[in-house]
């Protein structure tokens, strides 16, 4: 649907909030005027606004979140000035490295990930970055988040996506954030729901009437919190309907993957949750994991292999287990990050806050290749790499190649294209 | 608004009327419903089509209420009496003044290692147990506070370190600025945390490490936006050279419970701070926040506080979590004032804060969301469960809402308000909700129960379904669960 409808919902929704207050102010009678709310301008969850997306094609992004070193992930096997650079951190990363090309190497720990670059289904986009960036974290996840580098947009991409083209599902599963309590900042929207499942075995209610006292005092709740206190028990009590009737009970382990037994792996126990709601065709769509720990600014030799390791064992495991059940060809996997490392380590043997860094791309619908330019050493700005490909040139072509949605609207612009998707003929 | 479903009892302060007279005057309030983020991380909210809360807080009863529910752990009539007697302002003095009582010492006297092999389990209990005891509750609330801003997690730092911190919060909580600053920057746990203790500015060619530099200003003083990345590396530079204390001693233990092999471990005597090594430092100039100099710790902490942006950063991140998610500017310009002005004394902050036009405005009613913990202490202490039942629904349910006592997200601490809200945040709080009911021995009366913790104030659905309750278990899991408890 086209950007000028959206622009007047939005338009008639600020117009009714104005005409409630004066209403309100004269009449004094508040609850006859919440009671007077036309349906129409009321908050509609889970129900039809307009036509969507139609493909089933699934999305997981893979928040690597502290900062991933792009240099000892996409390692440049032939730049000496890495080892000016980086006396500590660079040898044993170039040694070990498990080449792509004569001039890149992916991490050693990535030796899944390599096996499915053999296969053809990885692509590392080099350089990506945006203008102006931020060094601070929070700055460059909320610019990463809401694919604005302005940082005026408040509603996360994802969201955005899920608003714009996919409400229509009327399903609650269809952005879901696995192995968090949190809903991530890129599912953020006020206009979508998202699911929020840290752990599938404690998602239930504890009682039957717990749930129907729940049920009843959440729905029409007053105040600023109110859409969102009622959206999120709207949200679970669906969700967890749809648990029950999809995944095997949680006492059944045999038939849970069986890839990643580590614990301390979050990452994997997260993706192996999102290969259930995958496998049982629970209606997902855009899903989010994270796997935290990547502000190596300390020893990062030895944190940032473990952290490689987890990133390889999960998304192998991952991809082995949609594949195993013929749902490999819909899922694209991409890893973010709020910003690299500078080239330059630090005299705590570690790397402190960059600026642009490579994007890996994983999956059936990915066409391999290295895009981009890889990073020059020589030419820094302030000691940081300069981004040579604006991060929402990738969002754009995943919106549009593997979502079929409405890249422009949600992205609000057009950006350079990177092709690293299949075009189906 | 109000449900008329409900029964309230005789003689409730806040009766049924009061509260309907009150949606009269809510409806300006409507007004001030607008779309925002509190924080980075914080949700985004729909404003359309929702009503406000009616505020009764033109009512004492019910402002004493709503600053204990704010600056405490929560209502129960042994609190709220006096400070009903005393007024509003009278209890503001009182609990700034009742300072901070020391915890008992989580390290015992017979431990030949002095704490040096704690879990971070038995230090969350400690705490809790002290939060749940405390009769100085706004030391406690402060020293939550300050846990979730000068931030350090278990998953980093041992949990000895950690307890350092903890009492280093507390005893500072309301003290001056410039001295929490001091002490927070050269704390074990933080040296650790945010690697200065791992930094060495001595040669020129290796560049410092910029983790706390950074952190400092971005998220502890200054804020994003009011320093640029120069001050980053000059105050890298300025701080180098502060390191975690050498032990005291070390203790041969057993590491191996199987083979009985044991090795030695570094023991300290007693809560030590960081110890300078000269060796490390940066040995000349830099030009820090417009001012060049031999800046060590003391001279950054000095411009810093020289600095505008410092204490208005101090009094939003205050106004954000004490008085509504979007703060006035006028209220921040205000409250900063008087903290400058005060030369930094965290306890007229708070002050000032609680004593802002804002904090009683009806805008502001209901307009902060507890966090995890702050929920299930005031739930516990509500239907009155033991201490030792409520520290382990709290260390149990904690992570499902979100909430790790010593192990925040990450730097930026917890992200408060509409951050706590998810699906599955909220399904862990009602869950808990019915274990603690189910664990109690026996439930108490209900009666004036919603008087008590909901000031009288409920929304239609939620009255109505408190009043087909047919159990005192069923009232207390209604009023519990309920979007009015969540909020304060």
């Amino acid at each position: 649907m086209s950007g000028s409808e959206t622009g007047i919902e939005r338009i008639g929704r600020r117009d009714f909030t104005q005409a409630g207050l004066v209403f309100g102010v004269g009449a004094g009678a508040l609850a006859a005027g919440y009671a007077a709310v036309p349906d129409a301008f009321a908050r509609a969850i889970f129900t039809a606004r307009r036509d969507g997306v139609q493909s089933d094609a699934v999305l997981v992004m893979i928040q690597l979140a502290g900062g991933n070193d792009g240099l000892r992930t996409v390692v440049p096997l032939q730049d000496s000035n890495l080892h000016d650079l980086r006396p500590q951190l660079a040898g044993e990363a170039v040694d070990k490295a498990l080449p792509l090309t004569p001039s890149e190497g992916l991490n050693h720990n990535l030796g899944r990930i390599r096996k499915l670059w053999d296969s053809g289904k990885v692509a590392v986009v080099q350089g990506v970055g945006y203008p102006s960036p931020s060094l601070s974290h929070f700055e460059s996840i909320r610019v990463w988040e809401t694919g604005d580098p302005t940082r005026r947009q408040l509603r996360g991409w994802l969201g955005r996506a899920l608003s714009t083209s996919y409400d229509s599902y009327g399903h609650p599963l269809t952005g879901c954030a696995c192995g968090t309590t949190a809903t991530p900042g890129a599912l953020r929207d006020a206009d979508s729901t998202v699911a929020v499942i840290e752990n599938q075995l404690s998602y239930g209610f504890a009682a039957p009437e717990l749930e129907s006292a729940v049920g009843a005092v959440y729905g029409q709740t007053p105040g600023i919190y109110g859409a969102l206190f009622d959206t999120a028990v709207a949200t679970v009590r669906k969700t967890a309907a749809e648990l029950q009737r999809a995944l095997p009970a949680p006492s059944d382990t045999s038939v849970l993957p069986s890839y990643s037994n580590d614990t301390g792996n979050a990452l994997a126990q997260a993706l192996k949750l999102a290969a259930q709601l995958i496998i049982r065709e629970t209606g997902v769509r855009l899903l989010h994991v994270t796997l935290d720990g990547f502000d190596t600014h300390y020893t990062e030799l030895s944190y940032h292999d473990q952290l490689m390791g987890y990133l390889d064992e999960a998304v192998g495991g991952f991809y082995d287990e949609l594949a195993q059940h013929g749902k490999a060809s819909r899922v694209l996997m991409a890893t973010w990050s709020e910003f690299g490392r500078r080239p330059q380590e630090n005299v705590s043997g570690g790397t402190d806050h960059g600026t642009a860094a490579p994007v890996v791309l994983i999956g059936d619908p990915v066409k391999r290749g290295i895009y981009g330019r890889p990073p020059d050493l020589r030419h820094l700005d302030d000691g940081n790499l300069r981004y040579t490909v604006d991060f929402r040139s990738i969002y754009q072509e995943i919106l549009e190649v593997h979502l079929q949605a409405g890249a422009g609207e949600i992205l609000g612009g057009r950006f350079e294209p990177v092709r690293f998707l299949r075009r189906s003929s | 608004m109000t449900g008329g479903g409900g029964s309230a009892p005789r003689g409730a302060l806040l009766s049924r009327r009061t509260v309907l007279g009150g949606a009269a005057s809510a409806a300006v309030g409507l007004g001030a419903v607008k779309l925002y983020v509190s924080h980075p991380w914080t949700a985004v909210l729909d404003p359309a089509g929702r009503s406000g809360w009616p505020s009764p807080l033109g009512s004492e009863r019910a402002r004493v209420a709503q600053l204990l529910r704010r600056a405490t752990f929560g209502i129960t009539p042994t609190a709220l009496e006096p400070g009903l007697s005393h007024g509003y302002q009278r209890t503001i003095d009182s609990i700034l003044e009742a300072g901070a009582a020391e915890p008992p010492s989580l390290v015992s006297p017979g431990d030949p290692t002095r704490g040096a092999r704690l879990e971070g389990s038995d230090l969350q209990r400690w705490w809790l147990r002290h939060i749940l005891s405390t009769q100085t509750p706004l030391a406690e609330r402060m020293t939550y506070f300050w846990h979730g801003h000068f931030t350090s997690s278990l998953d980093k730092v041992d949990a000895l370190f950690m307890y350092w911190q903890n009492l280093t919060w507390r005893r500072r909580s309301v003290d001056k600025l410039g001295r929490m600053l001091r002490e927070v920057t050269i704390d074990p746990a933080m040296l650790t945390y945010l690697d200065l203790g791992t930094s060495d500015a001595s040669d020129p060619a290796q560049p410092p490490n910029e983790n706390y530099a950074r952190e400092l200003m971005e998220l502890f003083t200054l804020g994003a936006g009011s320093y640029r990345e120069a001050d980053v590396k000059a105050a890298a530079r300025a701080l180098a050279g502060w390191t975690t204390p050498p032990a005291d001693t070390q203790v041969e233990i057993v590491v191996d419970e199987k083979t009985g092999a044991k090795a030695p471990i570094d023991v300290w005597y007693e809560q030590r701070r960081g110890a300078f090594a000269p060796e490390m430092a940066y040995d000349g100039a830099v030009s820090y926040l417009n001012r060049r100099g031999r800046h060590g710790l003391d001279g950054v902490i000095e411009q810093i506080l020289a600095h505008p942006a410092t204490a208005k950063f101090l009094a939003r991140k205050v106004a954000i979590q004490f008085i509504s998610p979007a703060p006035g500017e006028e209220t921040v310009q205000q409250i900063a004032g008087r903290f400058r002005a005060s030369d930094y004394d965290l306890g007229e902050l708070m002050r000032a804060a609680f004593t802002s036009p804002e904090f009683s405005a009806a805008g502001s009613y209901r307009a902060l969301v507890k966090s995890p913990l702050e929920f299930m202490v005031s739930a516990a202490g509500a239907v009155r469960a033991g201490a030792k039942e409520t520290i382990e629904l709290v260390l149990g349910y904690g992570e499902g809402m979100g909430e790790s006592l010593f192990q925040p997200p990450n730097v930026a601490g917890w992200p408060p308000n509409g951050g706590w809200i998810s699906p599955s945040t909220m399904l862990a709080r009602f869950n808990f909700v019915s274990d603690l009911l189910d664990g109690l021995p026996s439930v108490p009366s209900a009666r004036g129960a919603e008087d008590l913790h909901l000031d009288g104030v409920l929304s239609n659905s939620t009255a109505k379904r408190l009043a087909k309750a047919d159990s005192d278990r069923e009232r207390w899991l209604v009023i519990l669960a309920s979007p009015e408890f969540n909020l304060k």
